[in-house]
């Protein structure tokens, strides 16, 4: 994505916020960035005995798509809880079947497609305006530790739901990224995952950063390691922000050319590609927003 | 405030809206502009080329800001985005607080004032007039610049003055990389009485700094069969 906005916000220690609103808002800010689309991933109060999934119904029978869904998940996994906003189908689940709980549903149920899987992370996204977003997908009364957001203008690959972002690291729980930049060498990168078991669930450039680093994870590498060898690894311009379940980190290119600023204090971070976003939601001028250099990485955990 | 300053609250205002507000204002017959709120949106008090004015912004800027000015004086109290002053031809920029990347890009004039640190590539395609930077300076600061000064009290990133045409580099901390064909000169007694002229009214004490001076070592003038290793480094 070459003039994509992204957000994020970090809310410190076991303070929660509104992220949802504030999400929206700022990605609201930079929609001159990305009119296509808008999406936010949010993490809210953490399941210990369960999974929240996100699944969007891509078609006009919900009622019937709905009833699929739970059917196919039921298969696999106990449907604990079951509610619809829209077209965005939320579920919690007693486990994700060892990350084979999203491969079922879109296998059982045509043009179902499940967004994200976490304890915690909830994906939403939809064309058009983060504002619409929030509202459609009632996103204001979200609250949670901390969230990232996007606004799109489709470069790469098609102006749909599917391949807006955020994008989840699947089938890594609580995983996902948004990126601005382009990487060139995605089609090598994302054959050597998929040699290694990853599926990709678009053809979206952005979505191999996500996997990257979860697999570099899951390995048992920091977030701190596979940031710095994403600079290396990942070819082509990029600022991006990778989320798990106790915080984010961001990534800037050896070139610098894809601005993000971050902005910090005692009780919060603040993330933005342009200090517009940050300033319409904080404008206390003690809150003094910085822009990432090249190969600069940072991150923030719980 | 006398009857030459005006105010105007860019708060519900659209961008050009405060940008016509400017220039009713000079036409008004203000000399000083004060402008509140300005939340850190782009393209604000451009193309103006009016000597003797004043316009301040009480706050963050964005993009382009200063942007083809020929003559005002510019202050931002607060940060600003890319490319301030971008072509500038003459005229002075003052921010107090960090800029972002291509700070200060092709002027041709005037001079610029950081007081914080600045992103990648800032004074790229310089024509002219001086650029000062307060703090550190980004990757490839002075990249192809042409003519015209970069003072960068704090340390310079990777690749500082890359395929530079012509003008000068200082920098007062480290250096962590130059870029192709920039080459360190020896300091001079007039270097140093430059540094204290230009750094002075900024209250920063040249001499309490170990300036590195880099020009153009002239070599990606011409291409030569002779140096193709210089060639491939630089592309």
């Amino acid at each position: 994505m070459h003039v994509c906005g992204i957000v994020g916000v970090f809310y410190k220690g076991s303070a929660t916020g509104p992220v949802g609103q504030v999400m929206t808002d700022m990605c609201d800010q930079l929609f001159r960035r990305g009119p296509d689309s808008a999406g936010v991933a949010l993490y809210g109060p953490r399941l210990d005995d369960g999974f929240v999934v996100r699944v969007d119904l891509d078609r006009p029978d919900l009622d019937v798509a709905e009833g699929a869904v739970l059917a196919a998940a039921d298969e696999v996994t106990t449907v604990k809880d079951a509610a619809r906003t829209a077209r965005s189908l939320r579920l919690v689940v007693t486990d994700d079947a060892e990350g084979k709980l999203a491969d079922v549903i879109e296998e059982r149920v045509p043009d179902a497609r499940v967004f994200s899987v976490g304890r915690s992370m909830e994906i939403v996204k939809d064309l058009g305006m983060a504002c619409d977003i929030n509202q459609r997908y009632d996103l204001g009364s979200f609250r949670g530790s901390h969230g990232i957001g996007h606004t799109r203008m489709a470069t790469e690959s098609r102006v749909d739901i599917a391949h807006s972002h955020p994008f989840w690291a699947r089938p890594f729980p609580d995983i996902s990224v948004v990126h601005n930049g382009q990487i060139t060498n995605y089609h090598k990168l994302r054959r050597r995952l998929e040699q290694k078991g990853h599926r990709f669930a678009t053809e979206n450039d952005s979505e191999v950063i996500a996997v990257y680093i979860a697999d570099k994870l899951a390995a048992g590498e920091t977030l701190d390691a596979a940031l710095r060898a994403s600079i290396d690894d990942l070819d082509g311009t990029f600022a991006y922000l990778i989320s798990t379940v106790d915080g984010f980190g961001l990534a800037r290119d050896q070139f610098a050319t894809k601005p993000l600023l971050y902005a910090e204090d005692d009780e919060m971070v603040v993330l933005a590609s342009e200090e517009i976003s940050i300033r319409a939601l904080f404008p206390d001028p003690a809150l003094v927003p910085r822009e990432l250099q090249a190969k600069e990485v940072r991150w923030w955990l719980r | 405030m006398t009857s030459e300053t005006a105010t105007i609250d860019a708060e519900g205002l659209e961008t050009r809206d405060v940008n016509r507000g400017i220039k009713q204002a000079i036409a008004d017959g203000a000399r000083e502009i004060h402008v509140l709120h300005p939340a850190g949106r782009h393209s604000f008090a451009v193309a103006l080329k009016e000597e003797g004015l004043e316009v301040v912004f009480e706050g963050p800027v964005g993009w382009y800001t200063a942007g083809m000015n020929f003559g005002p004086h510019v202050v931002v109290r607060g940060n600003c985005g890319w490319a301030i002053g971008e072509c500038m031809m003459d005229g002075r920029i003052e921010v107090f607080g960090h800029a972002g990347s291509g700070t200060a890009a092709s002027i041709r004039g005037g001079l610029v004032y950081i007081q914080g640190d600045t992103g990648a590539r800032a004074g790229i395609a310089m024509k002219g007039g001086t650029l000062v930077v307060g703090g550190d300076a980004g990757y490839m600061t002075g990249f192809m610049m042409q003519e015209g000064r970069i003072v960068i009290c704090g340390d310079a990133a990777d690749g500082i003055g890359d395929s530079m045409y012509e003008g000068t580099i200082y920098v007062g901390g480290s250096v962590a990389s130059r870029g192709a064909d920039a080459e360190v000169e020896e300091m001079t007694g007039e270097d140093a009485v430059y540094l204290k002229g230009v750094l002075d009214p900024f209250g920063i004490d040249a001499g309490s700094l170990d300036f590195t001076k880099i020009r153009s070592g002239r070599k990606l003038w011409n291409f030569s069969t002779k140096e193709p290793e210089l060639w491939t480094s630089a592309l």
